[in-house]
């Protein structure tokens, strides 16, 4: 290959702006917790023979499906473990998927290995959080940019320290800097730098993952721009992961939020934060601190902790925190009754208070008036099971018995038997603002 | 505005001492604490909040020094120098000793609540041990008391099953449930100050949101005053009842929070706030502050927020503001370190604007360049009338410029 006439966009991209650059179908990603050589054997005394064979697995991405178009930033946004940075790895086959498809331009990255699939990296580039640990130290700035067009064999020696040296202009910084090394760089010039060598090779898919978060806000704002500039030049389509709900506002054109594995929610960016659909998204945005001392809306507070992926939930994965999880259709509970039902029974599940008699259980959380029916016998029976616990004066593992016993009465009545348990949600909803679909798994849509 | 501050600093400098020269840490910060209200310190890394925070009690170590200023806690002196008979400095004989900051301070009137859980735990004894430990030693109550005590503070900052957990080590407990950890072990002494660390930065929004509820309901029960070190222009608006801006070593802005967002008097502020993002709204076009933070070691002469501020004219490169009331909100004072309020009357209406040209050097891309550093000092040579920044300028040309991510 020779020097390029028209260094920067020089391959241009066979599918127009707006079509589907990126189908991901039921893709899924477990990790086995446990890597050893006797990692598959467990050990079990209460059985014959007392092993079992079997390792547990982490289920960091189930079952997500969703495309990105050309030109496009969809954001990914969620608390830390929900798998985003897993997914974004698993779209680039950093990671091997564990099942499903991932569809760039007609061709399937899930099945392709070896030097076929060394060769599509070209399209597509990753930016890390770390600007710090993703540059070599002893490499120079010209080098670590140089680097990926070397392994793809672009250019002559010269045309790649043209390139890359207009790279470093493109992305604000001075060509000049071409034989520093990465410590003499401030964070924010790190991570221009890491996208100078992202777009060395002119993929047109790249994958941010929290590119901005390691950096004060004032530089933030400038990496962001710079961001958007370059995707206006380079007709670049981003996959930006963030926890940043501000950021993903501001960057993205549609957003997805992630929650232990699943895509609980997609739509068009102004939909999404103007009109939340599922629970989790509402308590997401809720949350977040707003810079504004006059805003005095109330903090949606979320009850408990995520639980574990080795185990997640059946049915929606966030039903065990869900402020909205919906009756067991069995009972004939008043909205009233179910909430007292709901509360009371997460109080018991977490233990969040002391031993107390039956009378005082039930002003505390019913207001002295249990449900009748059926569902207030399960609540009554629960009741009585922990009055008897804080009477019991004995043995430890003994005293908790009643309260364990109360806990899995509740949660087998009325957890495990409402629909958020029992089926996986998926609705597609028509869009109150914009045009595009609006992607909601939860079941009070159905 | 209640009768005494609970906690007063006044020109408080703090700095260390490096090969390459004295970095300017803290650089004679002032600002006031009463009782039971929520101070914001506030400002981007490198600013010089933590250094500040913990130079109120006195945890700066080495080549960190105090060097200047005066700390005074409920009428006891924390800090103070005094002129001996030779005309140096030291410390002042109303002084507390180290044994009584140790003794009486620390813990007890006033703690901390890191940034980082799990490096304030120590993740061989178990959570309940530790805050065990730390109820007997401090309030001097016998083993079994102290450890009722412990779970009732578990209980107390929302740590479900607390009997059971006050058994676990530290790395059983979540991120959000160890900073829980840890603000009932500044709890535990019903102190009167908690300085709180950026404790929130670790952890994801909706634990955030979790805690600053805690905190919200714990100060409304306990009245505890709190400084807050943070980042986030967020949390300060939703805990914060004032706030003070830091800006390379120095208060820039002192204002209550409403005014503050609303009536912002530094150009810095403004700055910060017009770079964020937010998540109520959709901003088209951020504007972001050029440029980076310089080093403590070499601050611009003049106002430090020059080379990057819109509003800056030639007067600005010369006179180093102090921090001066510029209005009354609320019974408190307003305080402002902008020349272009005219309490100052240096001339800031008839001085010339800057160039955009004259601040080359913060341009964007081009801070880390040698060539530009000596651009600084040209154009700082010819606005200025040599001083002592100057001379740093040349002297310190530090290999690493690392602008504003270096800390000290």
């Amino acid at each position: 290959m020779s020097t390029p006439d028209e260094p920067i966009g020089f391959g241009e991209s066979d599918i127009a702006h707006g079509e589907t650059l990126l189908e991901v179908d039921g893709l899924t990603k477990y990790f086995s917790s446990d890597s050893g050589l006797f990692a598959g054997i467990n050990l079990e005394t209460d059985q014959f023979p007392p092993v079992s064979f079997g390792v547990d697995q982490v289920e960091a991405v189930d079952d997500v499906s969703f495309e990105i178009k050309m030109g496009e930033t969809l954001g990914l946004v969620g608390e830390s473990g929900c798998g985003k940075s897993t997914l974004g790895r698993t779209l680039l086959r950093l990671l091997d998927p564990t099942d499903g498809t991932i569809s760039f331009k007609g061709d399937d990255l899930a099945e392709m290995s070896g030097e076929e699939l060394r060769q599509k990296r070209s399209e597509i580039q990753m930016i890390f959080q770390d600007p710090q640990s993703s540059l070599d130290p002893r490499m120079k700035v010209g080098q670590i940019i140089e680097e990926p067009m070397r392994a793809h064999d672009m250019f002559d020696d010269e045309g790649r320290e043209a390139r890359a040296k207009e790279l470093l202009e493109k992305v604000g910084l001075d060509p000049r800097h071409y034989n520093r090394h990465p410590h003499a760089f401030s964070g924010g010039q790190r991570q221009r730098i890491n996208l100078a060598r992202a777009l060395s090779v002119d993929p047109d898919f790249v994958v941010c993952d929290e590119p901005v978060s390691a950096l004060d806000v004032s530089i933030q704002a400038q990496v962001m721009n710079t961001m958007e500039e370059l995707q206006e030049e380079f007709g670049l389509t981003y996959l930006f992961i963030a926890h940043d709900l501000s950021v993903i506002r501001h960057i993205s054109d549609r957003v997805a939020v992630m929650y232990l594995g699943h895509i609980v929610e997609l739509a068009e960016k102004e939909e999404l934060f103007e009109n939340p659909q599922h629970p989790y998204t509402r308590a997401l945005l809720e949350s977040i601190p707003v810079p504004d001392p006059r805003e005095t809306g109330v903090r949606g507070v979320l009850e408990g902790e995520v639980p574990s992926p080795q185990n997640p939930p059946s049915g929606c994965r966030f039903r065990t925190r869900c402020p909205r999880l919906i009756k067991p259709e069995e009972y004939d509970l008043t909205d009233e009754q179910w909430k007292h039902t709901r509360a009371f029974m997460r109080a018991v599940k977490r233990r969040t208070f002391e031993p107390m008699t039956a009378p005082e259980i039930r002003r505390e959380f019913f207001g002295g008036d249990t449900p009748r029916g059926e569902a207030g016998e399960i609540v009554e029976e629960a009741i009585d099971l922990i009055e008897g616990d804080g009477e019991y004066q004995g043995d430890e593992d003994d005293e908790r018995e009643g309260w364990k016993r109360a806990t899995d009465l509740l949660l087998e009545s009325f957890a495990e038997r409402s629909i958020c348990a029992q089926e996986q949600p998926a609705y597609e909803l028509e869009s109150e603002l914009g045009t595009g679909t609006h992607f909601a798994a939860c079941h009070l849509h159905r | 505005m209640s009768s005494e501050p609970l906690l007063r600093v006044e020109n408080l400098k703090t700095q260390f001492f490096t090969e390459t020269g004295t970095v300017r840490a803290v650089d004679g910060i002032s600002f006031e604490v009463y009782e039971g209200e929520i101070v914001g310190l506030v400002g981007e890394s490198g600013a010089g909040k933590s250094v500040a925070s913990m130079s109120l009690l006195r945890l700066v170590e080495s080549p960190g020094e105090i060097v200047g200023g005066t700390i005074e806690y409920k009428g006891e002196t924390i800090f103070d120098l005094e002129e001996g008979p030779d005309g140096e400095l030291r410390e002042h004989p109303d002084m507390l000793s180290e044994s009584e900051m140790r003794e009486r301070i620390r813990g007890r009137e006033i703690a901390v609540i890191f940034q980082d859980p799990m490096e304030s735990l120590n993740p061989v004894f178990t959570v309940g041990g530790q805050l065990r430990e730390f109820i007997e030693i401090n309030r001097e109550l016998p083993k079994d008391e102290a450890k009722a005590e412990a779970v009732r503070m578990l209980r107390e900052v929302g740590i479900p099953d607390p009997e059971d957990r006050y058994e676990e080590y530290p790395h059983q407990f979540s991120g959000g449930m160890r900073q829980r950890v840890l603000i009932a072990m500044a709890l535990a002494c019903e102190p009167n100050l908690i300085i709180a660390d950026e404790p929130t930065t670790a952890l994801d929004v909706t634990v955030e949101g979790q805690i600053l509820d805690l905190v919200d309901d714990l100060q409304d029960r306990y009245d505890t005053s709190f400084i807050w070190v943070t980042h986030d222009m967020g949390v300060v608006a939703e805990i914060c009842d004032r706030v003070n801006v830091m800006y390379l070593g120095e208060v820039v802005e002192q204002a209550p929070v409403d005014e503050l967002f609303y009536d912002t008097k530094h150009p810095y502020t403004s700055a910060l706030l017009d770079s964020m993002p937010r998540p109520d709204r959709t901003v088209d076009e951020l504007e972001p502050i050029e440029g980076v933070m310089p080093e403590a070691i070499n601050p611009p002469s003049g106002c430090r927020f020059h080379p990057r501020c819109p509003d800056a004219r030639e007067v600005c490169t010369r006179v180093h503001p102090e921090n001066l009331e510029v209005d009354q909100a609320e019974g408190y004072p307003h305080r402002a370190a902008c020349v272009k309020h005219d309490v100052f009357d240096v001339g800031y209406d008839e001085s010339v604007p800057l160039e955009k040209g004259d601040e080359a050097e913060t341009r964007v891309g081009e801070t880390g360049s040698d060539e530009n550093v000596d651009s600084t000092v040209e154009e700082g040579q010819a606005s200025t009338d040599g001083g002592k920044a100057n001379e740093a300028n040349q002297t310190n040309r530090s290999p690493n410029r690392d602008g504003g991510e270096s800390r000290p």
